[in-house]
């Protein structure tokens, strides 16, 4: 087996491994019951599913410049992703409240 | 009139700090963009790049300086974590019952630090089972995914880690 097809493997395992993720957040977002449990469900699948996909891609490159330019779109969509995921639980929860109260 | 003297100084001082603040944001911005676009489409990223420091120049966000030291460690252990979180979700997607035991928690900061209450309010989302709502005064409320497991110690690690990170002093274990 040469390395070229070694490198293929892994980055192609590494992808099916992201979109595995991908598929499962899409099944929690069907089956959570509630709003803030599809939000889990969201945010932690789908961070670790672009990141699998984001190592598959890196490697598949083969340029250090692009895995780099990969890294930097992973680090600002996994933040984006954390921050999102506490702003939308709030907003809901403030929207549930000011119902409660009128 | 010392004392009126000391509060103008004192007040130009803070001024020019923020003044200093907003122009590394900017700085961060211009990398960032530049690295995105290959130095390209400066015509959207002006544009985008002075919207995001004049939002960062309103809302002043707490400074996000880190100590190199301590990042390796922390790495490794938000990786695991996330690893871990991803892979719970993943799991409980496929239950008959997912989400009969989510509850929502309180957890008291032992951090008095703003910046590491609100990375600790953001980041908790990636970890196992837990998702920052609000911060309440000394409080952050939580959503848990399954009320019977460890979900104070695990926010409480979390803390401890960025803490150190951020140089922010640690409180007492929780």
């Amino acid at each position: 087996m040469t390395p070229g097809t070694l490198v293929d493997i892994l980055s192609w395992t590494l992808m099916a491994a992201g979109i595995c993720f991908y598929l499962t957040g899409a099944l929690g977002l069907l089956r959570f019951s509630d709003f803030y449990c599809r939000l889990h469900a969201v945010t932690k699948t789908d961070t670790l599913g672009l990141g699998f996909l984001a190592l598959g891609l890196a490697i598949a490159s083969g340029s250090l410049h692009t895995a780099c330019y990969i890294f930097l779109i992973y680090l600002i969509a996994m933040a984006s992703a954390a921050v999102n995921g506490q702003l939308l639980a709030r907003y809901k929860l403030e929207q549930e409240q000011s119902k409660d109260d009128s | 009139m010392a004392a009126t003297r000391g509060k103008r100084s004192e007040n130009s001082q803070q001024q020019g700090l923020r003044i200093v603040r907003v122009l590394l944001w900017a700085l961060v911005y211009t990398v960032i963009w530049t690295l995105l676009s290959s130095g390209q489409g400066w015509y959207i990223g002006i544009p985008v790049i002075c919207l995001a420091t004049g939002l960062s120049y309103i809302l002043q966000p707490p400074s996000l300086a880190f100590r190199l030291q301590h990042l390796p460690s922390f790495i490794a252990y938000f990786v695991s974590r996330q690893l871990l979180g991803g892979m719970d979700v993943a799991k409980r997607s496929f239950q008959r019952d997912a989400s009969s035991h989510a509850a929502w928690v309180h957890y008291p900061f032992t951090c008095p630090a703003l910046n590491t209450r609100i990375g600790l309010s953001a980041l908790i989302g990636l970890l196992p089972g837990t998702l920052g709502a609000r911060i309440e005064s000394d409080q952050l409320l939580i959503h848990v995914l399954d009320k019977r497991l460890d979900w104070k110690s695990e926010v409480a690690t979390l803390e401890r880690h960025l803490s150190k990170l951020l140089g922010t002093p640690e409180g007492g274990s929780s």
